[in-house]
């Protein structure tokens, strides 16, 4: 190879390697995200917080994510699964959705063997270049979730479930301490599994790798689910901007977010959950309207496809004719 | 290949005006090494590593290799794109015809404007003038190659596997941006079962590219290939099978696959692509074959980055044979 060609060669390598480590010491990667986004648009209409099937979720957008088994940290567990995701914010305050299949309602854990089917969303505190890990995020850079369980919400509604609800045949002499809260003694220490009455159904929690999942001191996040013919719907609901260590959402600004199902029938809890990457959540400015008949834009895409091709199509035939 | 060079400069430089086939080759090698440090070392090591338990000097290590692997992505996407520049400079410099030029030059343009605006901006309309260009003119360049080049059904269906699994998930991503640009509040049809099937594809690929390109090549592995597949192979079974498994994390992050499939199917499909790679990279026309199976792995299934789409479409232009003319043009060059 002659001399100058291999000049050019190590001069594009140096030039590239320099423009690298200007933006490598700037913290910038030269690449754009190419992910989904889930686009949280300004709603005119109250959003009922108590009713997830409300007909103002038609005016959102919805983005179909896959789940897959957790299969990363023991107890492994889940499947391969779908959740729909929309997004709205009614004056300041953010409302995600969520819906998945799923054949069986399970919201009663009165017994060891039954467990709860659940949901759940995942920010990262701090949105930026370093997208924290999926797998519930990093010690540098750690994740805020907020999860619902459907056994949590029926606590609240129809009372807590306590064993003679479970065996309503049982035979009791006699319980001592059974109004003190010694008798209870993860309830006393502030377990939030053996919380009664139950404020909320959905926990806000922070995370920072596996095993570091802790209930957050503020329980500022309301959500409500509702089973209805094979399918959940659940709606969380926080306020945009929120003081602590917890994802802030703002108008115009995006951040990364994430979702996990439970599955209480198959015996799923903890770690054993289908998962999902992180897909870009965008805060809206814009109002959101009845979205557009599909078919319209459809027709009118293809219409536009065809002729374009027909119009290259000939083009090129012409060319050909010429040439010959 | 080498030896056939010879010093004849107007076929030396047929292809790029300035720049000889022989430095394109120096260049993918170079870009091959900065896409490979930065998938370990960004991707691979430090999501990983981020979950072991570790003492300040190990967290200091992988403090070193996020950095490190920060300069690569940036080094191999500036590289990325003045390839990918080149490439279509190339391939309008070697049609004869008008038309011909501007049906390969116009994605290529388009998608260079499309990436230029999504680095700048961060509107979803310069997302989809990228994202459609992109995928078009990975369409563009695969059938200008096969449409000029003899090649095999095998390697034209692996080729094609390939592409549509790219499609695929473009199909995925790009509905949804359209229908957000048109405002459309509807799930795409059979967006999911797209995105389900270009997985499928991916992993029937590396079946197709080992009987197209490895099989014939097969004598060329060599115990050594051998030897390095099955290492790679066992290091990812026994991570599956432990308790605290990295396969996960290692196969959303690197590449992009859901693993929904029977997991055996995979180390199969892996082993098959690896052995590939390694008797194409021993062949001595197997440079362009390998750096195209290389980059299409570290691209990913899930071009989630504007810094994938580019891989992917630089992989299948040297799949398709776009930079072996060039180096035949110099081979072939007389005295």
């Amino acid at each position: 190879m002659p001399m100058n060609a291999k000049a050019t060669v190590l001069g594009i390598t140096a030039l590239v390697l320099l423009a690298a480590t200007a933006l490598t010491l700037a913290d910038m990667r030269l690449a754009s995200s190419q992910t989904v986004t889930l686009l949280a648009k300004r709603s005119e209409k109250e959003i009922p917080l108590d009713d997830p099937f409300d007909r103002v979720w038609r005016r959102a957008g919805p983005v179909e994510t896959p789940l897959s088994a957790q299969q990363t940290i023991p107890p492994k567990g889940g499947g391969d699964r779908t959740v729909t995701a929309r997004a709205l914010h009614y004056e300041d305050r953010l409302y995600v959705l969520l819906e998945w299949e799923d054949d069986t309602e399970d919201s009663l854990v009165s017994q060891q063997t039954e467990f709860s089917d659940a949901v759940a969303v995942q920010f990262p505190v701090a949105p930026g270049e370093t997208v924290p890990s999926f797998c519930m995020g990093d010690p540098t850079a750690p994740v805020n979730v907020w999860q619902w369980k459907a056994a949590w919400q029926r606590d609240m509604q129809q009372g807590f479930v306590d064993v003679e609800d479970a065996y309503p045949n049982m035979q009791v002499d006699l319980y001592p301490f059974e109004k003190e809260d010694v008798f209870y003694p993860a309830r006393a220490v502030g377990n939030v599994y053996a919380e009664a009455p139950r404020q909320t159904a959905a926990d806000n929690l922070l995370a920072g790798s596996f095993g570091t999942l802790t209930q957050a001191e503020d329980q500022i996040v309301q959500g409500t689910g509702e089973w209805r013919r094979g399918k959940w719907r659940v709606v969380f609901a926080r306020d945009l901007a929120a003081g602590g260590d917890y994802a802030q959402f703002a108008e115009d600004e995006s951040t990364n977010v994430a979702f996990a199902v439970w599955d209480g029938s198959n015996g799923e809890r903890d770690g054993m959950k289908s998962v999902s990457q992180f897909l870009t959540l965008e805060v809206s400015p814009d109002v959101a309207e009845r979205g557009r008949k599909v078919t319209v834009w459809l027709i009118v895409l293809v219409a536009t496809g065809a002729t374009a091709m027909m119009l290259v199509l000939a083009l090129y035939g012409r060319h050909r004719k010429g040439a010959q | 290949m080498l030896d056939g060079i010879r010093s004849r400069p107007a076929a030396q430089r047929l292809a790029l005006p300035s720049l000889p086939a022989e430095s394109f080759r120096q260049l993918t090698t170079v870009l091959l090494a900065a896409v490979l440090a930065e998938t370990l070392l960004l991707r691979g090591a430090v999501r990983v590593g981020v979950h072991v338990p570790k003492d300040r000097a190990i967290s200091d290590l992988f403090e070193a290799a996020s950095v490190l692997g920060s300069l690569a992505f940036n080094f191999a996407s500036i590289l990325a794109i003045v390839l990918v520049t080149l490439l279509v400079g190339s391939l309008a410099v070697q049609r004869k015809g008008a038309l011909a030029r501007i049906v390969l030059v116009m994605p290529g343009l388009a998608m260079l404007s499309g990436l230029s605006l999504t680095l700048a901006t961060d509107k979803p309309e310069a997302d989809a003038l990228f994202g459609v260009s992109a995928a078009i003119l990975a369409c563009v360049v695969l059938l200008a190659a096969i449409g000029e080049r003899k090649i095999s059904p095998m390697e034209g269906a692996a080729m094609a596997l390939i592409l549509a699994a790219y499609l695929s998930y473009q199909y995925y991503a790009l509905s949804y941006l359209f229908y957000r640009l048109l405002d459309v509040a509807a799930v795409p049809p059979a967006s999911m079962s797209f995105l389900r099937l270009g997985e499928v594809l991916a992993v029937a690929a590396s079946a197709t590219a080992f009987l197209a390109w490895g099989l014939p090549r097969r004598h060329l592995i060599g115990p050594l290939g051998l030897v390095a597949v099955a290492a790679v192979l066992l290091v990812l079974t026994l991570a599956a099978l432990s308790p605290v498994s990295t396969v996960a994390i290692l196969a959303l992050w690197t590449t992009g696959l859901g693993l929904f499939l029977p997991f055996p199917i995979y180390p199969v499909a892996l082993g098959l692509y690896l052995l590939t790679i390694v008797a194409c990279w021993r062949s001595r026309d197997g440079f362009w074959t390998a750096s195209g199976l290389l980059l299409v792995l570290l691209a990913g299934y899930m071009a989630e980055a504007t810094y994938q789409h580019i891989l992917l479409v630089l992989a299948l232009a040297f799949l398709a044979g776009s930079f072996t003319r060039m180096d035949q043009v110099a081979i072939d060059a007389p005295e």
